[in-house]
């Protein structure tokens, strides 16, 4: 054997035993439980450093924090920016006096309300029919022709009408698409748009504000101006759409967190019934979400209607620790155990059941990362992070907390706290055992153990039936563009809140206009070359082939289509009629960019440094019928036809240096649809691998680990077969649900076999095993199942935010049913048939079979001598107490100070289900006293 | 140690506390409301003004006339009843003519502040215009954050 060989060996024989030593948890058990006061103390200065970050916090989602991070989003973010659309807001004008929208009154209208937008500040330009007349009147040379708005008069009126006329001849199919609908036929038109035009380059936050006052102005200014009676204006624009999620988020948002709240104290009360345990844990929770929310700020992550659901999930979920850990400690106290050294032990026995589960539920959140959608990747680490961090709060707080309550009643009582013997101990211990059997989850737990082949066979039964939905249609898939995601019927696909003014208007403008769909092609380059303009028109040229009636074509726009407007008053510019400057390029930008509407017409298509250009091709590819799945299968085809022209082109200009790709909105849409089918296969299979192998990592048994993973798989069929049986569509959405259906699904499991396997390793028989692990943790894991899904109570009820609606639907079977039910009352029975067949696989290291038997003999004696005393006792006439394992109360018949209560057995009988080790302690030392 | 540590509560608290203005902007911004700045009936030919509070963010205009006579104006033959032309502090003027009774509404975002002046023609001294003026406004003049009760 090499040396090096050798001495990796040697380094590995050394260092697995130092590692193993480390005894981390007994460590900071011993800490903990020694300085409560430090830990308390430091806590609570990590709690006061958050406070100032919160003030931080701002409410905002933007269409780019929900678009999948991919190469298209790059050109999507820089088209929007430069050519702008991040910088524009829209007014929808539909007749209310007028018969059309074209007449004189009603381009009056416009004008009146366009001044007025225009005497803003952050208000450039707009663009509209009145700015379009003003244009054709400037076009009549001077001194006759200018830039003014034809008088209200009946010349004006004439002005006005023959004005229209030239420029729907001038422009045609551009102006149709852009400013104003086809005449119906009676020659009205429908609809026209006035496109406000910001300032560029501001934040998204910015335009945000001002698109909102933009919708308050524009309602107003409709309704008082000089010809307010001749059309109804609605502002719109992709911001306004996506306010309305954020004022979801301010309406609804409370009400889950409350809900959140009152469901966590609830449950902490029906488990303790102590106080001073709800308000520790709600301080745990206030030290968790106020990191959450500060490391929001430092990653500039905004807060938003998913943060809200990220807050009641923190609560939900993250309050399972506290729950988990106030539970031990009271175990560990109900055993007689004194304060330090019940804080001691709940965290030497529970940091490795409790780090398993807080680590594949931070797993399975951090894997929604994968989806690519940062709004969607930044709720699952944020929430990762955050669970663990309750772990870790709760595992260290909790116990120090508890700790100093108790010694702060040690001080008002006068009591030592101090360990039972062991003789006490053991006597404690059977009959805190023998309540936890009679207890309503251990009853659970012994009736499926009894009836496991009828409970297996149930199961089975469900499971089948379960999968019937997912293979007969199967849930349909869906991305979409999310400005089409409002689409009410057949299928309710609302990203968007419903009811609001933001709905109202997309169903206008879809029933007007048509949602415009863009799909941009983009060129880099050198714009100014000749060559890239010829490509670019034979680009234009073959684009507008490929309409092939699917995508509906209304409109498309390029520079070259304004140059043929500009070319038209600059007839000297273009005598070759190729459409492309005859002379100076550049000199011909120049003057049509200085033209105050060729100008505005100009920036939409090319940049002022002449190196990026698009040419805008305006589709609706949605299906009128909105027939499930075809309109994704109509958006990818559009792009694969567009895609297609392109790589034709590029083929046939290879020596041409320019970059060519596509985006817009329909690529946009089609790059959700994939994210969504990589985040719902790829993730979901990755995240099980994950789970799997952290489970595995610290059991480092295959069987085991399997059986971990049986209620994330029942609970995840659960889901997807109820999203196909309600007819919802897999989005982001399922992948959201799918995320918290692995992390949260896998904890109880692991919670129950861990405890399952320490009975079993002390001596237990598989089936006692069963009952006792479901009647020690079985009331913890509803508990923390429900404080889970409660705040998604109030969601289904009564969000107008239809996606979450949905999520709610499927979450609450999904966590309640395929989770919960299977791991209370399914999984033993499993369990037990395995450690019946495979019982190495439950020992612990070091632990052997035979080993295991002395100890059962052992139990059996002793549950036999106390069972024989208990038999004597009996012949005390004492009510039989104990409501409750986790008041710290042992039974008047298994006596901590035999003595004193077989003295006075009707003492102990008054005190029935109040009493605590610490009272009955006192009340020993007075007595002996 | 506890002395130190209550100060520093103490300290974080303060900085807390002007900062929370910024969340309770968010969830409660600073209250305006629409007050009544002008309100005259049947006003004939003259000179008027009103005033625009500081921190306006806009003001509308209801403009009624009762045109009784009309007289014609020379170049166009078109018939002229009563005008009604609204000046700014910066001096932008806005102009509503009637050649019949009727009524205009009219608003302006961003208002200046200080005095506005509204002048009617009428060449017949016969016609009337009423003329009312709201304004957009802070509903306290000394609102603050922490005045959240106000809201």
């Amino acid at each position: 054997m090499p040396e090096s060989k050798r001495n990796m060996k040697k380094i590995a024989r050394l260092a697995v035993p130092a590692i193993k030593k480390l005894h981390i948890s007994e460590k900071i058990g011993n800490f903990v439980a020694g300085n409560p006061k430090k830990v308390v103390a430091v806590f609570a200065v990590l709690f006061l450093l958050t406070l100032p970050f919160l003030t931080q916090l701002y409410i905002y989602l933007s269409v780019y924090e929900v678009s999948p991070v991919r190469p298209y989003l790059d050109d999507f973010k820089h088209l929007n920016a430069d050519l702008g659309w991040d910088n524009w807001g829209f007014i929808m004008c539909v007749p209310k006096g007028a018969q059309s929208v074209s007449e004189p009154d009603a381009v009056r209208e416009i004008n009146a309300v366009c001044d007025r937008l225009e005497e803003l500040p952050w208000v450039e330009s707009t663009v509209s029919l009145s700015m379009l007349v003003k244009y054709v009147n400037n076009m009549a040379p001077a001194p006759v022709g200018s830039y003014t708005f034809p008088p209200d008069n009946a010349a004006g009126d004439q002005q006005i009408n023959l004005y229209l006329q030239t420029l729907f001849q001038l422009m045609g199919n551009v102006a149709y698409g852009n400013i104003i609908g086809r005449p119906d036929a009676n020659g009205n038109h429908p609809w026209t748009l006035i496109i406000v035009m910001m300032e560029k380059g501001q934040s998204g936050e910015q335009y945000r504000a001002w698109q909102r006052d933009l919708l308050k102005y524009g309602q107003e200014l409709d309704a008082n101006n000089p010809y307010a009676d001749q059309l109804t204006m609605y502002p719109m624009s992709m911001d306004i759409i996506y306010s309305s999620l954020d004022d979801a988020a301010v309406t609804e948002g409370p009400i889950w967190v409350v809900t959140a709240v009152l469901v966590d104290i609830l449950s902490i009360l029906w488990l303790f019934r102590k106080k001073s345990d709800v308000i520790i844990s709600l301080f745990v929770m206030a030290i968790v979400i106020g990191a959450a929310l500060t490391v929001m700020v430092i990653t500039n992550t905004h807060f938003n209607v998913l943060s809200m659901v990220l807050i009641a999930m923190i609560l939900g979920s993250g309050i399972d620790y506290c729950l988990h850990t106030i539970a031990r400690y009271k175990e560990e106290r109900a055993l007689g155990k004194s304060s330090r050294t019940s804080a001691n032990d709940t965290i030497r026995n529970s940091m490795q059941p409790l780090f398993i589960m807080a680590s594949t539920t931070t797993g399975g959140f951090a894997a929604l990362y994968l989806c690519q959608i940062p709004a969607v990747g930044a709720f699952g680490v944020i929430l990762g992070i955050s669970i663990f961090l309750a772990y870790i709060v709760s595992m260290i707080f909790i116990p120090a907390m508890l700790e100093l309550f108790v010694r702060r009643r040690e001080r008002i009582d006068g009591v030592a706290d101090t360990d039972s013997s062991p003789e006490e101990s053991i006597k404690i211990e059977q009959a805190l055992r023998n309540k936890q059997r009679t207890s309503l989850m251990g009853r659970i737990g012994s009736f499926v153990v009894r009836h496991s082949k009828a409970v297996f066979a149930i199961f089975a039964v469900s499971i089948v039936l379960l999968c019937i939905p997912l293979v007969s249609p199967g849930p349909q898939q869906w991305g979409g563009s999310y400005i089409t995601a409002y689409t009410p019927e057949p299928v309710q696909r609302g990203v968007f809140p419903e009811d609001t003014y933001a709905m109202k208007v997309l169903r206008l403008v879809d029933q007007t206009m048509g949602i415009p769909n863009e799909i941009a092609v983009v060129v880099k380059g050198d714009m100014t070359d000749r060559n890239t303009l010829l490509m670019m028109k034979d680009l234009q040229a073959r684009l507008d082939s490929a309409d092939n009636g699917v995508h509906g074509r209304m409109k498309t726009d390029s520079v070259l289509t304004v140059l043929q407007i500009y070319f038209v008053m600059n007839p000297q510019e273009d005598t070759n009629r190729d459409g492309i400057p005859d002379g100076n390029i550049r000199a011909s930008y120049d003057k049509a960019f200085q033209d105050r509407a060729m100008g505005v017409m100009m920036e939409r298509v090319l940049s002022r440094d002449y190196t990026f250009s698009a040419i805008r091709l305006g589709c609706n590819p949605q299906p009128k019928d909105n027939s499930l799945g075809s309109d994704m299968q109509n958006y990818w085809k559009t792009r694969h036809d567009v895609e297609a022209k392109i790589a034709e082109v590029q083929a046939d200009y290879p020596n041409l240096n320019v970059k060519i790709s596509d985006t817009g909105l329909i690529v946009l849409g089609t790059e959700v649809d994939d994210a969504i089918r990589v985040g719902n296969n790829d993730a979901m299979y990755l995240m099980f691998v994950v789970v799997f192998l952290i489970v595995f990592a610290f059991w480092r048994r295959v069987s085991l680990s399997l059986l971990a993973m049986i209620p994330i798989t029942t609970s995840i069929i659960v889901q997807y077969s109820l999203t196909a049986a309600f007819g919802f569509e897999i989005t982001y959405v399922s992948l959201i649900l799918t995320g918290m259906v692995m992390g949260i699904g896998v904890d109880d499991a692991v919670h129950l076999i861990s405890r399952m396997r320490e009975e079993i390793n002390r001596g237990k028989t598989p089936e006692e095993a069963a009952i006792l692990s479901n009647a020690e943790i079985g009331r913890v894991l509803v508990a923390t199942t429900v404080t889970t899904v409660a705040p998604f109570v109030p969601i289904m009820l009564g969000s107008i935010v239809l996606w979450a609606q949905q999520t709610a639907m499927i979450v609450l079977p999904a966590l309640l049913g395929g989770e919960l039910a299977v791991t209370v009352c399914v999984l033993p029975v499993i369990c037990v048939w395995h450690a019946k067949h495979f019982p190495k696989s439950w020992l612990n290291k070091g632990n052997t079979l035979e080993k295991i038997a002395q100890m059962r003999t052992e139990e059996d004696a002793r549950r036999e001598a106390h069972e024989a005393g208990q038999r004597v006792e009996m012949k005390i006439p004492a009510p039989l107490p104990a409501k409750r394992i986790e008041v710290l109360k042992p039974e008047p018949k298994a006596p901590v100070f035999p003595k004193q209560e077989a003295q006075k057995p009707e003492a102990v009988a008054q005190e029935s289900g109040k009493v605590s080790i610490v009272k009955m302690k006192k009340r020993a030392v007075l007595k002996n006293k | 140690m506890r002395h130190l540590a209550i100060a520093f509560a103490l300290a974080i608290l303060v900085i807390q506390v002007p900062l929370s203005g910024c969340i309770v902007d968010q969830f409660r911004p600073e209250p305006y409301e629409w007050r009544m700045v002008y309100d005259e009936k049947d006003k004939g030919a003259g000179t008027y003004t009103f005033k625009v509070a500081e921190n306006a963010q806009r003001i509308t205009l209801e403009i009624g006339a009762t045109v009784f006579i009309t007289t014609p104006l020379g170049e166009t033959g078109g018939a002229f009843g009563i005008s009604v032309n609204i000046k700014s502090p910066d001096d932008i003027s806005h102009n509503y003519t009637f050649n019949g009774t009727g009524s205009k509404n009219d608003e302006f975002l961003g208002a200046a502040a200080g005095d506005w002046t509204i002048t009617v023609t009428d060449y017949t001294g016969q016609n009337k215009v009423s003329i009312r003026v709201d304004s957009y406004e802070p509903k306290y003049s000394d609102w603050a954050w922490w005045k959240i009760w106000e809201n």
